[in-house]
């Protein structure tokens, strides 16, 4: 029965979201950036009239400046999912739909993965069409691109930010019962996570900020734009993605014991 | 079947709203009646799982409502309409009532489609079926509501004032809908509507200040207001303060109000037999402190 719940609940859940303002803003926002920096680069990221021993050089600059716009992207992303997340579970409680999802058996830890699962599904749709939307634009400005280079920083940067980051936009404000008030929670929370959650290497793959995982596509891809090429290590990649996982999974532990304490206060 | 014991609940510490109450309800359709505010609401959470007591212990169907699990129990066989229901306004009427389905345990997809179709037909919906909430008005939200509450064939359904907002033929038809399911399970209907009582319920309760005033048949509520009930003509003037009026009716030789208590004389008064809403307000009038 718990599978099934889950199951209807990711269904239902994104397809709200599909409907929803949030997806439209995330996609129109990703694009619109991309589209502008298109624009701005304008021909100078063509290579058609290149010569042989200037086109690998030439390819990679576009590989750079693609990689560069991408994750400069990822960056305000980290900061505002968590804040357009926000409301998510709050509003729950807010419409008074908690007032009949209450009364289901519906255990605690099946609704908040429920959640989560329906937003990322709407996340990793947004993010696809984003990416499909962009990656035309920069085909029809570059003529060519490193494709694999643009599904990576898309897949493994952009997009596992925003997971982490949905993620913990969602758990942070759970056990909160107004919209207002969970938005201004989440964005003085993200805020002082990130001022405040450094100082180590463990620190830093905790930070909502993910730098680490901003800082390997660039040495990766970007090598030039970046002052230590050792954060190009996959070993830092997936310590970065630990620490994401970890952040999840402490701040998912928080609310199910937030949103129990809850129930049994009442 | 549900088995309430010296059931306390205060909020804060300084607000009592319910003051030991002792429950015991049968198969059928049970009423609570009450005044705002005298506790309905709260018992009927307490009952749904949501709200735990302060002192006292509920059992329904054999579950005890007070513990984790037994709560967990319960909620898988029971159906709650709340007060406020809030609806998810970008889903359609028949996506809503799939996903409460799936939440409710039916597993079973084509017998969930079934279902959700069956009721929406039952509660009027069907035309309106694949349109979004948000569009829906007030009374199609209730009906919405009240099928939401029935999904998954439950074996106890609590429904809170279920027919503010809905039309007199809706209330009648609800009405039917609840007593047909009377016949399947354990129904307890709370609401401030006598008249929903008085055509629907075997056995119900007067709740007041968080007490229970009145336990019993709708029949032996009315018997208490028997020689009470009094119909007064007069030019235009109230009749006097100690008596309750319970109805006022333009004729056109003057004014002809129902009204309880003890008439003077020269009112020339009538007795009357006494409806459920009498016998209602002679019993609240009873437990009322005494007006100066």
């Amino acid at each position: 029965m718990i599978l099934s719940q889950l199951r209807g609940m990711a269904f239902y859940e994104f397809r709200q979201h599909w409907r929803g303002r949030l997806l439209v803003a995330l996609i129109l926002g990703l694009v619109l950036t991309v589209g502008i920096n298109v624009l701005v680069a304008g021909g100078s990221v063509r290579c058609d009239t290149v010569n042989l021993p200037d086109l690998a050089v030439c390819q990679q600059g576009i590989t750079i400046t693609i990689t560069a716009v991408t994750l400069f992207l990822a960056l305000p992303l980290a900061v505002l999912l968590p804040i357009m997340v926000a409301e998510i579970i709050p509003m729950d409680s807010q419409r008074g739909v908690r007032s009949w999802l209450d009364a289901m058996p519906l255990q605690t830890g099946t609704y908040l993965l429920g959640k989560l699962l329906g937003l990322w599904l709407a996340l990793v749709m947004a993010l696809l069409i984003a990416m499909l939307i962009s990656g035309a634009l920069w085909w029809l400005a570059t003529g060519t691109f490193d494709l694999l280079a643009y599904a990576q920083v898309w897949v493994f940067g952009i997009g596992v930010v925003c997971v982490f980051n949905g993620g913990l936009g969602v758990l942070l404000s759970a056990g909160l019962t107004t919209r207002r008030r969970a938005i201004a929670w989440n964005a003085v929370l993200i805020v002082a996570l990130a001022a405040l959650v450094q100082g180590s290497d463990f620190l830093s793959y905790l930070n909502p900020l993910r730098m680490p995982i901003i800082n390997y596509h660039l040495a990766v891809y970007a090598p030039m734009l970046m002052a230590s090429p050792d954060s190009g290590e996959l070993a830092i990649l997936l310590r970065a993605f630990a620490g994401g996982i970890a952040g999840l999974i402490i701040s998912f532990c928080t609310a199910w014991v937030w949103l129990r304490w809850q129930s049994s206060r009442m | 079947m549900i088995e309430v014991t010296n059931l306390s609940k205060t909020y804060g510490g300084a607000v009592h709203a319910l003051r030991g109450i002792d429950l015991d309800i049968k198969n059928g359709m049970f009423g609570l009646v009450g005044p705002n505010g005298a506790g309905k609401t709260t018992l009927m959470r307490i009952l749904a799982g949501l709200i735990r007591p302060t002192t006292g212990t509920v059992r329904v169907l054999g579950h005890d409502v007070t513990t984790l699990q037994g709560k967990f129990e319960a909620k898988s066989i029971l159906g709650y309409l709340p007060q406020e229901l809030g609806l998810y306004p970008n889903l359609t009427g028949r996506e809503f009532l799939d996903y409460i389905a799936i939440l409710k345990g039916v597993t079973d997809k084509r017998a969930r489609r079934q279902q959700v179709t069956d009721l929406l037909e039952s509660v009027r919906l069907a035309d309106v079926a694949d349109r979004r909430l948000k569009t829906y008005s007030g009374g199609m939200k209730r009906r919405i509501g009240v099928a939401q509450a029935l999904l998954g064939s439950p074996k106890l359904l609590i429904v809170d004032e279920p027919t503010v907002g809905l039309d007199p033929e809706e209330r009648v038809r609800f009405r039917n809908l609840l007593s047909e399911m009377a016949s399947r399970c354990t129904v307890i209907l709370s609401t401030h509507i006598v008249e929903d009582i008085s055509h629907s319920c075997n056995d119900l309760a007067v709740i007041s200040q968080g007490q229970v005033i009145f336990r019993g048949a709708p029949g032996d509520l009315i018997t208490q207001a028997r020689g009470h009930v009094w119909s007064i003509t007069t030019q235009g003037e109230r009749p006097n303060s100690g008596l309750a009026v319970v109805s006022t009716l333009q004729m056109h030789d003057g004014v002809q109000y129902r009204v309880l208590g003890t008439p003077e004389p020269d009112y020339n008064a009538v007795s009357i037999e006494p409806s459920l809403e009498d016998g209602y307000i002679w019993l609240m009038r009873q437990h009322s402190p005494t007006p100066a």
